[in-house]
């Protein structure tokens, strides 16, 4: 019994049967390595449309809307989302073919602690640089309602800081989830050294 | 490397490793669709990564690297899917299934234990144990995965018995 998993029959469970890879011709592999920086382009074009949507409606906002702060408003969040828009491009690194060619501990973990930088810094690159123009245009929004008054103005105030800061409080937890895997390899498995 | 160089190293390598790497995508993926991706993705970036490849590791070992980390990729791109999360084969626990005695663990059901196994592990000790199934010595396990030899065994250990517990269990039913 205590011989019914040994090497030997795990290798032959494992390899039995006929597994086989499709291979690619050779023209189709060269030709899909050109075209992998446009994966990742795909995956940001959804995150860039979004933006330019929400680029199209402010800037019609700074036109049409009455009243200074809601055009300055409009302006910073006009800014705020071309600042996100950059960090997005700068963060989001394409595949690197020699980086796959390290150890797979270390890969892994240059990826864990790759997204929990980005998780952990949310606040500075993404929802930072749109705060001061959500603010604005909110309080531009409270006067053009006659909503001055210090419950309704905290009112106006409180819906952007408690939705960006439910969004702080969600990546920070992912964030430390993430942190707490980078500790588990870090503890669990001793490198050779190579990786670090 | 020229490209003449770059092309005959892959086809050697899709020659000498290809089942191995269909073997290890199924121990990435489970829907089949995906897995035929990963499969392609995993040749396009071993074709790219042999442009550097310069002989200071076996042919063997770089294959291995380059087709675990694309399937990391592949895993944390569909972590979502993943409802149970992945732990490490420490926190892996079989207790609460039922367990199979076993004369009835014919190679279709044992399989399906190793499977469900791997389909639980996080990365690192998923790793391990393909590569472990795929019979790569021990030396070798930890030059591509980049932890300790010591480790790598103390895995395998963990691995091999928690299979033997389980069906040793089935035999005092």
């Amino acid at each position: 019994m205590t011989d019914a998993f040994d090497d030997r029959r795990l290798h032959g469970l494992w390899q039995h049967g006929d597994a086989a890879l499709a291979p690619l011709p050779l023209d189709e592999v060269k030709r899909r390595a050109v075209r992998l920086g446009g994966i990742v382009q795909r995956r940001n074009r959804l995150e860039y449309a979004a933006s330019a949507i929400v680029l199209a409606a402010f800037a019609l906002y700074a036109i049409i809307l009455p009243g200074v702060l809601l055009k300055l408003g409009s302006l910073l969040v006009i800014a705020g989302v071309l600042v996100v828009v950059w960090q997005l491009a700068r963060r989001t690194s394409r595949p690197d073919p020699g980086a796959e060619a390290a150890d797979v501990r270390g890969f892994y973990r240059a990826r864990l602690v790759r997204e929990e930088h980005m998780l952990a810094r949310v606040g500075l690159w993404y929802l930072g640089p749109l705060l001061p123009g959500l603010l604005t245009f909110m309080t531009g929004q409270a006067i053009l309602l006659g909503r001055t008054d210090p419950l309704g103005l905290t009112l106006f105030l409180a819906l952007p800081l408690l939705l960006f800061g439910g969004i702080w409080l969600l990546n920070r937890r992912a964030a430390a989830m993430l942190r707490a895997q980078i500790d588990r390899i870090d503890r669990a498995a001793p490198s050779t050294g190579e990786s670090e | 490397m020229q490209s003449s160089e770059q092309d005959r190293q892959f086809s050697e390598a899709i020659t000498r490793f290809g089942p191995a790497l269909a073997r290890m995508a199924r121990g990435y993926e489970a829907d089949a669709d995906l897995r035929r991706d990963l499969e392609q993705d995993i040749q396009v970036a071993l074709w790219q990564s042999l442009a550097g490849f310069d002989g200071r590791c076996s042919l063997s070992t770089w294959v291995w690297r380059v087709a675990h980390n694309r399937a990391t990729s592949h895993m944390l791109a569909h972590r979502r899917r993943n409802a149970r999360g992945w732990a490490s084969i420490e926190d892996v626990d079989l207790a609460a299934e039922t367990p199979s005695p076993f004369d009835a663990a014919e190679n279709d059901q044992a399989m399906a234990l190793i499977l469900s196994i791997i389909d639980r592990l996080d990365p690192p000790d998923r790793q391990i144990l393909l590569l472990y199934l795929e019979g790569v010595a021990g030396a070798e396990i930890g030059e591509v995965t980049g932890v300790s030899p010591d480790a790598v065994a103390t895995k395998i250990h963990r691995f091999k018995a928690m299979l033997t517990r389980r069906f040793a269990t089935g035999d005092a039913l």
